[in-house]
């Protein structure tokens, strides 16, 4: 658990869901022991689960610090837009080369951090969506294993719990995965907008109209 | 903001504000678009340092962002030079709030509008030459226009109405 959380700091999926597969090795290796010595496998076994849940639950939040980063370009992208926005309307020909350019690389940068971000989540969704189902089913074995070795209801109980809990953290960071997507889509629509043609300004005739005294 | 971040936009500021004082100095019909209010910032300042005989200027809140220092410096140093005739109409009480230890002689030369709900625009008009109209205050949308006379009268001649009605601050 505690190389799990050292290494999900460095918010890299791979690495976290590398990390993952070791530390349930070690579990398993230790389930092995205890289950050599004493009759404690369910115990040995609810603990591995739970591992692998707070690894992926980790993975899940350097995906959702992905997305802010992406929130944030967004943010900046809007404050470029309008600089372009003024600047194209007033330099001509080169000025106005210049600047589209570079509008077109903003554009490309947030076309990649969005198509990155799509992956991300597709990918770790269906991954936690398989782990979960796994904790779900071994959160019934469980059961099985400590009625079939007559532990009292007392110890039965907390690890389908935490199981239980584990997943509804995941459902929650998933729906906040999905409320900063919603969040981006919106900012992106708001940039596109600001990056197409301006209203036409007023004609000097409105302008003239505007000032009549 | 990073280093590079701030050179860039440096570097940017220094394009728009060459690009402005060309249109200045140009002797043909110009019109461009504005929505920046760091290059509203720009155009007014060089437009006070340009003005030969005239500066005015409605600002309803006198935003911040636009009267930055380095334009009410501007336009002491235009009151003081005494070539230039400043006058300045603001509306709100947070535009006063903005000019608070101001220059007495600048001061002097800034009232308050006597009916806001006429105004519905923020404006700056250059000698006979150059007007900045800003249309959609609510969006900061304007026009900046150099060498167009009859604009530049009747934002002169609103501008006189009003400046005429307001009291001193």
């Amino acid at each position: 658990m505690i190389l799990a959380d050292a290494v999900a700091s460095g918010a890299d999926p791979d690495a976290i869901s590398i990390c993952g597969c070791v530390v349930s090795c070690l579990q398993a290796f230790w389930a092995w022991l205890m289950t050599s010595r004493d009759d404690s496998a369910a115990w040995a076994i609810a603990f591995t689960i739970n591992t692998w849940a707070a690894t992926i639950q980790k993975a899940r939040v350097s995906v959702y610090e992905g997305v802010h980063a992406i929130f944030v370009a967004c943010k900046k992208g809007i404050k470029d837009a309008q600089w372009i926005e003024d600047a194209e309307s007033l330099t001509d020909k080169e000025g106005h080369k210049e600047f589209r350019s570079r509008l077109h690389e903003l554009q490309k940068y947030i076309e990649n951090k969005d198509a990155e971000f799509l992956g991300d989540t597709k990918d770790s969704g269906m991954f936690m969506k398989r782990v979960m189902m796994c904790a779900a089913l071994a959160s019934v074995l469980i059961i099985v294993f400590q009625w079939y070795y007559n532990v009292t209801l007392a110890v039965l109980l907390p690890y389908p719990l935490f199981c239980l809990w584990q997943i509804i953290r995941g459902r929650w960071a998933r729906f906040r995965v999905w409320q900063m997507r919603k969040s981006v889509e919106k900012e992106l629509n708001r940039i596109k907008k600001r990056c197409k043609k301006p209203d036409d300004p007023p004609s000097m005739c409105d302008l003239k109209k505007k000032l009549d005294v | 903001m990073n280093e590079q971040d701030r050179v860039r936009n440096e570097r940017l500021l220094d394009d728009y504000r060459q690009a402005v004082c060309a249109m200045l100095e140009a002797d043909g019909f110009r019109r461009i678009e504005n929505s920046s209010p760091k290059h509203a910032a720009i155009i007014i300042e060089e437009m006070i340092g340009h003005a030969k005989h005239s500066f005015c200027a409605v600002a309803q809140r006198m935003n911040p962002e636009v009267w930055s220092p380095c334009v009410i410096d501007a336009l002491t140093k235009a009151v003081k030079g005494g070539s230039v005739a400043v006058s300045l109409l603001v509306v709100t009480p947070e535009a006063l709030t903005h000019l608070e230890g101001i220059d007495p002689e600048l001061r002097s030369h800034i009232r308050r509008a006597a009916h806001p709900e006429n105004i519905g625009i923020n404006l700056a008009v250059m000698d006979d030459k150059a007007v900045r109209l800003e249309y959609d205050v609510a969006n900061d949308r304007a026009t900046f226009c150099v060498n167009e006379a009859e604009l530049a009268s009747l934002a002169q001649a609103k501008f006189d109405a009003l400046y005429k009605a307001g009291t001193a601050i």
